[in-house]
């Protein structure tokens, strides 16, 4: 007897070990697809999906459960970084280097259309009929069925890349190289809504993981998992998703999901807590088998309780549809935004009401009221208790409303509201111009300049035609490339598409009428004249010309670059601008703190001669960001001591020669030019972009167009014009703007030079009136060659409204123009 | 004399550091006649050309000379980096089989002169081979055990000076004269491609994710190459080759090969007017002769001229 009792327990332990899980000895490589939110990622606005982040959750809850079962697991990223997004090259050469037995990258789908599917996709490399590894078929079939069987997909398929791209050859660049078999799992469609917002629940993934865990165990005979899964989906049985999610017939989705779900186990007492994710998933692994009890809570729902089986190795689902608890007081308004009698409300704000009790939704809605009306819509939130009405085009810029919500707002439970509810705000009224560059009368600029246009809001794009114009003193306007990346926080950049002329007056008008995301507009005219800079030369010895970024240490590698955002801080070589050459360097970079520094240091420091014939400097083109441009020096051969320079603010942007003297450095001995340095300040911008091309000491300036002077005589529209008291008040001005040339007087027959010294030519500008009648006397002087303006204020003059002609007349000489007074 | 001596440095160094590179001739070594072949390594003698398919089954020398291609093997994964044994004149190479999932590699040699394939070892676990220089391997490890490749060579601390290098999962691992030494220069994450410079005194790897770099043998890095896949030293070690492939995270959409000097940080791109994608490339015996595969499977050789 004793004998057979053992014979027994010896059955018991083999039949055990024969169905005990393990892995022991397997090596796997798992490739969670895509990576880093970013360009090659997958993302659904609807829901706020990432498929590199549900393919990582996957991916990380698998290495866990083989890793229990003895196997070794490489994964090829366990972060979310775009640093962690590997080439598909060295993620074969990662699997193929550990010699792993088996690869799988773990990917969900979407159908990029209209028509929404969910089915469960496995893809190898070769046809679908003759894989070129035999076991990635095995394992295929293997995914497909326990996939489809856990995230309960429409259906399954299983196909090889040669086929399924229709190639006839090897197509997925995941395999192309692979020296073991491989699959890649589409487990289930995130551009199917209801799933999408499933596979935000992280129980959602471990399931998959399991799915694939169980795969493995099959694929390598490595028996099953002793204990089950129960899982399932709770919704609501009164509401349905709207018609956008386009839920699957023949399944539950049209169902609303519940959120803040509670789903008990008994007799284990394990509690799940649901997400507010609007997948209304519950999921308990590790579970023995057995008969369970679930019980299913939410707020304000009736509890629903069930019994289920669980099985060893299997999911095993209980979907629940609960109703509300019926409530019979009068319900209360909580809260509501905008708060009574607010002032300056953004012209696009949402109303906002919040119910204590879930509302009857068409006859709260008409319960709503507006004044002045304004054309919106109004929607629900998922539990109906917080009614939202947003305004279709926005509000009235400074104008008053009074939002009602009367007695006739009823719960779903037919309760009326006990009182009207009433509350007003005000409506934003100004849209501004805050800052620009360059500002009025700025000299000196940059031919390359980058324009930039501050406003205190976020620009809507659709109301700048026409709006904005760049001209010479001519008056043509000039072509530019604008930059709308960052109309979102509110600024306007653009630069000439041509280099502007050296030595030149040019217009920039910024007209009323620009308008905000709000649809808030703005309400005057900006006018701001510049000159550009003189033609200078710089030539010397070259000591690095950016033609390749390895010449440079990466700023994030540098140990004195500090107080960046690493991500958000690089240097490139780039064609984008370029002083000489193909290339400048880009430097892009971003400050978390208050006084970071990004230094771009030569690999190697360059001895620099200090004299003070010696100028160097560099080609910068400048962000404006007020930060400081320092250049870092330190004594030949000692890079332990630093000798630090500040160059400049950076105040300007387009191409400027910044260059210091050497000879002004307080250090006795050799030194060696080391680093490029943009030092934080207080005022600076927190985030830049700046180029450098053609690092040169030894610097010969040569000065070309030294006496740029007009080569011919010019008369200019006056600017404004019309003007006067009735088209400005705060700006009753207008300028006359007139050329006189550098010309050779060699004649003797010019009457007008007699008496006149050098060049100087005898010159007057005078104001007629339409009858011809001269009424103002302007100029009457002899004058040198040169670029002259005369302003002419209205309120300084005694004319009356109306038409007036202004004469110039400088030797042969003569123009004359028209211009409008309106007082 | 003096000026003399000024000039001839100057040339020296404008050798060493200034040379620009052109491609004078970019052609098929293969056709799509022959079959479609990929991962070219070359022997010692730059004579025979190895070759496999794209997914690594098989194993193909092209005599560079008749220009004639033999098969020695259809063996799963014998085209998995195959070496030459130290004496040139023997092809290791693996063929893999699977059983109950696990992958079990037997280890072959083709005598060049012979023409007749040994069978070395069967049933390894996690074979590597270990490299001493490009395309050349005296050792493999066996389960992480290192075992001779050649009966007239040894591997202890005493007789040999020998050094080679693999990987194992996050770290490289350096043997020398005996000693297993694990490294991870550049940090954590996977190394992947590890080469021993032909004066074997640094160590050219990838990093997965973090970029290319140089460093010395105990892992001080010396210099970060930067985005650069597959990388190997010039015969002379002045420069390294490598492919900058990129992908949409399905299939790879581009790749160039590229040169680098490893002195000036200076880089040419070798396929610019090459419209196929260029992969896997490899040196020949001399810096000037390249050999690479095209996505469609044509082995072809540049010739490159330093000016």
């Amino acid at each position: 007897m004793r004998k057979l009792l053992l014979i027994n327990f010896l059955i018991l332990i083999l039949t055990y070990n024969i169905n005990a899980q393990s892995l022991a000895g397997v090596k796997v490589c798992i490739n969670p697809g895509h990576g880093g939110n970013d360009s090659d990622d997958r993302f659904i606005p609807e829901t706020g999906f990432w498929e590199s982040e549900g393919n990582l959750g996957k991916g990380l809850h698998l290495k866990k459960l083989l890793e229990n079962l003895g196997a070794t697991v490489i994964m090829t990223r366990v972060q979310n970084r775009s640093v962690d997004d590997l080439q598909l090259s060295q993620i074969v050469a990662i699997a193929n280097s550990n010699n792993v037995d088996y690869f799988h990258s773990i990917h969900s789908n979407a159908s990029g259309t209209s028509t929404k599917v969910n089915y469960t996709l496995i893809l190898f490399q070769g046809r679908t009929t003759a894989p070129t590894y035999a076991g990635s078929l095995v394992m295929a079939n293997y995914l497909a069925d326990n996939i489809l069987a856990t995230n309960r997909t429409t259906r399954k398929m299983v196909a090889g890349d040669f086929d399924f791209y229709g190639t006839g050859q090897a197509y997925l660049g995941v395999f192309k190289g692979l020296n073991m078999p491989g699959t890649l799992s589409e487990g289930s469609f995130h551009d199917y809504i209801p799933e999408s917002f499933r596979l935000k629940n992280d129980y959602y993934l471990k399931h998959e993981a399991y799915a694939i865990a169980r795969s493995f165990l099959q694929y390598f005979k490595g028996g099953e998992f002793k204990t089950g899964i129960i899982a399932g989906i709770v919704r609501d049985l009164l509401e349905k998703v709207p018609s956008s999610y386009s839920p699957l017939s023949g399944t539950y989705d049209n169902y609303k999901t519940i959120n803040n779900i509670k789903v008990t186990l008994l007799p284990t007492n394990k509690i799940y807590n649901g997400d507010n994710n609007n997948n209304g998933f519950y999921f308990f692994d590790e579970v023995d088998p057995g008969e369970y009890k679930l019980i299913f809570e939410a707020p304000q729902m009736r509890p629903d309780t069930v019994t289920i089986v669980a099985k060893a190795n299997q999911s095993v689902f209980s979907d629940r549809l609960l109703s509300l608890n019926p409530i019979l007081d009068p319900p209360k308004i909580l809260s509501y935004s905008p708060a009574d009698s607010l002032n300056e409300v953004s012209n696009v704000s949402k109303i906002n009401v919040q119910f204590d009790i879930r509302m009857n939704p068409d006859e709260t809605q008409k319960a709503f009221s507006i004044t002045p009306n304004v054309s919106g819509s109004l929607t629900w939130d998922s539990e109906f208790k917080i009614l939202t009405f947003t305004p279709s085009k926005g509000y009235t810029q400074g104008t008053k409303y009074t939002v009602k919500i009367s007695t006739t707002a009823k719960t779903h439970f037919g309760i009326n509201l006990t009182q009207n509810k009433i509350f007003t705000f005000k409506t934003r009224s100004q849209f501004n111009l805050i800052s620009t560059y360059p500002k009025n009368n700025f000299k000196d600029l940059s031919t390359t300049l980058m324009f930039s246009l501050r406003f205190d809001n976020a620009l809507d794009g659709t109301t700048l035609s026409g709006k904005i114009s760049l001209t010479d003193s001519l008056g043509s306007s000039i072509p530019v490339t604008v930059n709308q990346s960052r109309y979102n926080v509110g600024i306007i950049e653009f630069e000439p598409k041509q280099p502007l002329n050296y030595n030149s007056l040019y217009r920039l008008t910024i007209k009323d009428g620009i308008g905000d995301i709000e649809y808030v507009k703005t309400i005057k005219t900006d006018v701001i004249e510049f000159r550009t800079e003189k033609k200078l030369t710089f030539t010397g010895f070259i000591v690095d010309n950016f033609e390749n970024e390895n010449s440079w240490v990466w700023p994030n590698s540098n140990p004195n670059t500090k107080g960046q955002i690493l991500d958000q801080t690089s240097f490139f070589a780039t064609s984008d601008k370029k002083i000489n050459g193909q290339y400048s360097g880009k430097l892009e970079y971003a400050f978390s703190g208050s006084n970071g520094i990004i230094e771009l240091a030569l690999e190697k420091p360059v001895k620099v001669v200090k004299s003070n014939q010696n100028e160097f400097g560099v080609w910068v083109f400048g962000d404006n960001s007020k930060n400081i441009l320092e250049y870092r020096f330190i004594p030949e051969g000692n890079s332990s001591t630093e000798i630090k320079v500040t160059v400049d603010s950076v105040n300007w942007t387009g191409w400027k020669m910044k260059k210091i003297n050497l000879g002004n450095i307080l250090f006795n001995g050799n030194i060696e030019f080391k680093s490029i340095d943009i030092v934080q300040t207080i005022n600076g911008e927190k985030k830049g972009k700046i180029f450098f091309d053609d690092c040169i000491t030894n610097i010969v300036t040569d000065v070309k167009n030294k006496f740029e002077l007009p080569t011919e005589f010019s008369l200019e529209q006056n600017y404004p014009n019309p003007f006067g008291n009735s088209v400005n008040s705060d700006n009753p001005k207008t300028t006359i703007r007139y050329n006189i040339p550098n010309q050779i007087h060699n004649s003797v027959n010019d009457e007008n030079n007699s008496g006149a010294i050098d060049n100087d030519i005898y010159v007057t500008l005078k104001i007629y009136d339409i009858l011809g009648n001269e009424v103002a006397t302007l100029v009457n002087q002899h004058q040198k060659p040169g670029l002259y303006s005369y302003e002419l204020n209205s309120r300084k003059i005694n004319l009356s409204s109306g038409v007036y002609f202004y004469r110039l007349e400088a030797g042969n000489f003569v123009a004359v123009k028209k211009m409008i007074l309106m007082k | 004399m003096k000026k003399l001596l000024i000039i001839f440095l100057v040339v020296c160094v404008y050798q060493i550091y200034g040379q620009n590179v052109k491609v004078i001739d970019d052609k098929p070594v293969t056709t799509l006649k022959e079959g479609k072949y990929f991962y070219p390594i070359i022997s010692q003698d730059g004579k025979l050309l190895l070759m496999s398919k794209e997914n690594r089954e098989g194993l193909w020398i092209k005599d560079l000379s008749t220009g004639r291609v033999k098969n020695i093997s259809n063996g799963k994964g014998a085209g998995l980096e195959p070496v030459f044994n130290i004496e040139g004149n023997e092809i290791l190479f693996r063929e893999d089989k699977i059983v109950n999932g696990k992958i079990f590699s037997t280890l072959k040699a083709y005598n060049l002169k012979t023409q007749k394939i040994n069978l070395k070892e069967d049933n390894i676990r996690d074979l590597k081979f270990l490299k001493n220089k490009n395309n050349v391997s005296q050792f493999y490890l066996k389960q992480n055990e290192i075992q001779k490749i050649s009966s007239t060579i040894n591997f202890s601390k005493t007789t040999s000076e020998e050094i080679a290098v693999t990987i194992d999962v996050d770290k490289i691992v350096l043997y020398q004269n005996g000693v297993k030494k694990y490294l991870a220069p550049a940090g954590e994450g996977y190394y992947i491609w590890p080469s021993l410079s032909p004066d074997k005194t640094k160590l050219l790897f990838t990093l997965a994710g973090k970029g290319t770099f140089v460093s010395d043998l105990n892992g001080n890095i010396l210099k970060k190459i930067g985005y650069a896949n597959y990388p190997t030293w010039s015969p002379d070690g002045n420069w390294i080759l490598f492919m900058k492939d990129l992908d949409d995270g399905t299939v790879i959409t581009s790749s160039e090969i590229y040169i680098a000097n490893i002195n000036t940080g200076k880089y040419f791109n070798l396929t610019e007017n090459q419209n196929e994608i260029s992969l896997y490339p490899i040196w020949g015996i001399t810096n000037d002769e390249i050999y690479y595969n095209t996505d469609s499977g044509v082995i072809r050789k540049i010739k490159i001229q330093f000016e």
